[in-house]
């Protein structure tokens, strides 16, 4: 466990597992671009978060405006990003957009990557002999299929029906708390990233898996059997803590790659449905070159805001490599 | 048989389908959305297939603002048609260019699509074609004669038609042709719409009959065809390809014979590489005047039709919305060689199911009717690239009705109609879901976005979306699935009957709204065989009359390429709203 510290030559804070995250942290921070990158990630988070409660601007994410003055506007004073070609808001629907993308890369990123990919892989490593066997056989299936198809697959069948199922019980919800979920696009988000996950969690089962088979043959490990402690005990506080900085950096790209699995759903008409705002759709809605001529705002800004947060992402998970591994620099 | 996607609107989707797998599109997409503003090959692989007059004749390459090109640079460097002689400025001699997408099929008997149409229109023939002013004129046929009773059409051929490779055409051809098109090896789509008339036609559908008993070669060029009912209308039918004459050796020569196909039309398919290029070339022996232009060539292998156009690799193009308010400037260069035409025989509507709630009251379809604000968003949000429809009929078809009122918007009608239908307060309990032809790259349009928006402001009636991949949809358009769905519909043939019977008899399998009225069902059936075509039209205009009062559409537009350029060196290129041969009349200065 002390494998990072040791070696870092920094002065030493305090025993115990605290230190490397505190160490970690501390050398993140140092990192110009890791801070940069964190602040993209933070305010854009916080944007689409805020969406669940209210609109962030004064507009509505479908308010329309009909007229000629006011559709398909370069950006302005009173609307920073423009308007689209129905009037609406283009920052508006933009953050909109990023709250699709918020909930996918959370949801999916919990399910798939943390719960289903870092307790298999657990499992899997852990236990060894059928286990294993099963668990990485199984994954390797998923693997062999081309994941977006599959996905296209469930949502295209299965979407239907879950919606349907949806549509029965959701009324009273809605009179009892006024929410409607169907209309907030719940079930869209629902099933995309159920598929999602169910196919996103073998990378991260088999990253597992493997720092599993090392730190199993640790003689702390060893030392914790020793002294007759569960496997739970063994597997949540002595296994995972010392497995978990890869997780994280693997964490921090795949958010990434989810954001972009959005998009891609959303381009083949799979993904969120109008007039629920998804970045997908906006950018797939305008991706041409004369759009790029005539109007450029509607293109450029819902680009221009999934190639930072993607950048971010990716940079993030650079810095949290090397924050987390300093001997790798 | 033609239901369209109305794709007219989607200005960012191209058309390149052929030559990638799914995964590779799906990555460069995905790459390029990341990192380039320029974005978004989103190829219409899947709906070339049903890609509709209004897009195919010319709009589908015109519309394709995107290709594969992922960059400005990249797009114009789009890949050039091998062997093209291209040169970067000026015209390839004798040859019309244009930027295609691949055909489903080259059969004329297994094409339902305005995409595939367009070119069999012009390398095969039937007895009868449509001449430029939309009316009925002689192909093969060089004249015939109606028995009195209205129910025995005597087509007399010419002497002088010839297959591509010099074989006369006989009336032997068309039987053999016609009974091909109805065998049910053929598995031809739509065979009792347009051939279902012809006595003998449903034995040989159903496999009890070897031949069609009503067609009958009377001699090497005269053909006896007999029909069940005097239908005036029997004629324009056979204009369409599925009753198209081929060559007996030529389809038994082996599954790849549409390759090599052995036409009759004024052009012959010189080459055919998929995913790259089309090539047709004259026919010198043309019956009814050969082309002036040498070649055809279409290109299949993408990119920006606007950018390909203004380097002059192209010589006719679509404009989509992007582009448009740039070149309806008159002070911008292309000003001068743009070319307008009024909209295609096509009609774009939102379809509600009749007999389920809410829309089996006909106040809420009404209501929704008057809640659209039909004139505004086809000229802010469509650029008056659409006409707004009143009724069924296109405008300019035969029977159209100018004096139908249609539905103007009016709110305050609108939400006084729903109080008064049975849904009154409850229109809440109801979920709607308005369904549209999905797919690769598709959206939902950006007009039924402000439609749903203005019915759920006026009239407090939300609707979902749902997207189904065309495939899809249409079976399940079918089997009447859907509540509620958006779809267009594009003329076959220019008679009401292919509209109005159609889609609005109570027992038709196109009637997908499942309306139904017994008075309705009265006019059409008389419509069909009344002789003095006058009143034919009035009892189709009654019809059309009390179907739009009744509202089982929400009709919405009628689309179709408003806006073609077209090089100067070219000339006599028409933009009509049916898809017929058009390309021998094409010319070029040298």
């Amino acid at each position: 466990m002390a494998r990072a510290e040791t070696d870092t030559g920094l002065p030493e804070t305090g025993g115990g597992s605290g230190s490397l995250w505190a160490l970690a942290l501390r050398r993140l921070i140092r990192n110009k671009i890791a801070l940069a990158c964190m602040t993209v990630i933070g305010v854009m988070y916080l944007a689409g978060t805020l969406t669940i409660f209210t609109s962030p601007t004064p507009y509505g994410y479908n308010d329309q405006d009909l007229r000629k003055e006011s559709v398909k506007q370069g950006p302005s004073l009173s609307h920073p990003f423009g308007t689209d070609r129905l009037g609406r808001d283009l920052l508006t629907r933009v953050i909109y957009g990023l709250r699709t993308t918020v909930i996918i890369t959370v949801a999916g990123m919990l399910t798939g990557g943390l719960f289903l990919g870092v307790g298999l892989g657990l499992i899997a490593g852990y236990f060894g002999r059928w286990m294993d066997a099963v668990i990485m056989r199984v994954g390797e299936v998923f693997l062999a299929f081309p994941g977006l198809l599959l996905v296209m697959l469930i949502a295209a069948t299965v979407k239907p029906r879950v919606k349907d199922w949806a549509q029965g019980w959701s009324g009273g919800l809605e009179r009892l708390t006024g929410i409607d979920i169907i209309q907030l696009g719940v079930v869209d988000y629902v099933v995309i990233f159920g598929a999602l996950s169910a196919f996103s969690w073998v990378g991260m089962a088999r990253l597992v898996r493997g720092q599993v088979l090392y730190v199993k043959g640790s003689q702390y490990i060893e030392a914790a059997m020793a002294m007759g402690a569960s496997n739970r005990r063994i597997l949540l506080s002595h296994v995972l803590p010392n497995i978990i900085s890869p997780v994280i950096v693997v964490v921090s790209m795949g958010m990434g790659a989810t954001a972009g699995s959005e998009i891609v759903l959303s381009w083949l008409g799979i993904g969120i449905q109008p007039p629920t705002p998804s970045l997908g759709v906006m950018i797939f809605q305008n991706g041409n070159i004369s759009v790029l001529r005539s109007d450029p705002h509607l293109i450029l800004f819902p680009v221009l805001t999934v190639t930072a947060l993607i950048f971010a992402f990716n940079l993030l998970g650079d810095a949290l490599n090397d924050a987390f591994n300093p001997r790798t620099r | 048989m033609k239901f369209t996607r109305s794709t007219h609107l989607n200005q960012g989707q191209a058309i390149k389908g052929a030559g990638k797998s799914i995964a590779s599109r799906l990555w460069m997409a995905l790459l390029v959305g990341l990192v380039l503003a320029a974005a978004a090959c989103a190829p219409r692989a899947g709906d070339d297939a049903t890609e509709p007059a209004t897009t195919a004749a010319t709009a589908a390459p015109g519309q394709a603002a995107t290709g594969q090109a992922s960059t400005p640079a990249a797009a114009t460097a789009a890949p050039a048609p091998a062997g093209g002689g291209e040169s970067r400025s000026g015209y390839e001699r004798g040859t019309l260019r244009r930027l295609y997408s691949d055909p489903p099929t080259l059969d004329p008997h297994l094409a339902t699509d305005a995409t595939s149409s367009a070119i069999i229109v012009e390398v095969f023939g039937g007895l009868v074609t449509i001449d430029l002013d939309l009316k009925v004129a002689p192909d093969v046929a060089r004249d015939w004669l109606v028995s009195d009773d209205g129910l025995v059409y005597t087509f007399y051929l010419r002497e002088d038609a010839v297959f591509h490779d010099g074989k006369p055409i006989t009336a032997h051809d068309f039987k053999w042709s016609l009974e091909r098109a109805t065998d049910v090896v053929t598995e031809a789509l739509g065979v009792e719409q347009y051939l279902g008339d012809i006595v003998g036609v449903d034995a040989k559908v159903s496999g009890e009959a070897r031949e069609v008993s009503g067609v009958r070669a009377v001699d090497d060029h005269t053909l006896e065809i007999t029909i069940d009912e005097p239908k005036s209308y029997f004629l324009s039918k056979l204009t369409y390809p599925i009753a198209f004459v081929l060559d007996r050796e030529n389809v038994e020569s082996g599954n790849r014979w549409v390759r090599t196909p052995n036409g009759s039309g004024p052009f012959k398919l010189e080459e055919y590489v998929p995913g790259e290029r089309i090539t047709l070339a004259r026919n010198p022996n043309y019956h009814l005047g050969p082309p002036h232009l040498e070649r055809v060539r279409l290109i299949l292998s993408g990119g920006t039709s606007m950018l390909m156009y203004e380097n002059d690799e192209i010589d006719v193009t679509g404009i989509g919305l992007a582009d448009l308010d740039r070149i309806l400037d008159p002070n911008h260069s292309l000003n001068s060689e743009l070319m307008t035409s009024a909209p295609s025989f096509s009609t774009t509507y939102i379809g509600m199911n009749t007999t389920m709630p809410p829309f089996d009251d006909v106040k809420v379809r009404q209501a929704l009717n008057y809640a659209i604000n039909r004139e505004e968003i086809a000229s802010l949000v469509l650029a008056d690239l659409v006409e707004p429809a009143k009724g069924i009929l296109p405008p300019g078809f035969p029977g159209y009705n100018p004096d139908l009122p249609g539905y103007e918007y009016n709110p305050e009608k609108a939400q006084q109609l729903l109080a008064e239908s049975k849904y009154a307060g409850n229109i809440d309990d109801y979920p709607i879901v308005l369904t549209v032809a999905g797919g690769l790259g598709a959206s939902v349009d950006l007009d039924l976005e402000s439609i749903t928006r203005s019915w759920s402001e006026i009239l407090g009636v939300d609707v979902q979306f749902q997207q189904t991949e065309w495939a899809t949809y249409l079976q399940d358009l079918y089997k009447n699935r859907f509540d509620m769905f958006q779809v267009g519909w594009v003329a076959d043939y220019p008679d009401p009957q292919n509209f109005l019977d159609i889609l609005f008899h109570s027992e038709s399998s196109n009637n997908h709204t499942q309306y139904s009225n017994p008075e309705v069902d009265r006019l059409l059936e008389q419509a069909r065989t009344e002789r003095d075509q006058a009143t034919r039209f009035r009892l189709y205009q009654e019809a059309e009359a009390i179907i739009v009062d009744e509202a089982p559409w929400a009709s919405l537009w009628h689309s179709g390429e408003r806006y073609t350029l077209v090089k100067p060196w070219i000339n006599d290129y028409y933009q009509l709203q049916l898809i017929i041969p058009k390309l021998r009349f094409v010319r070029l200065t040298e």
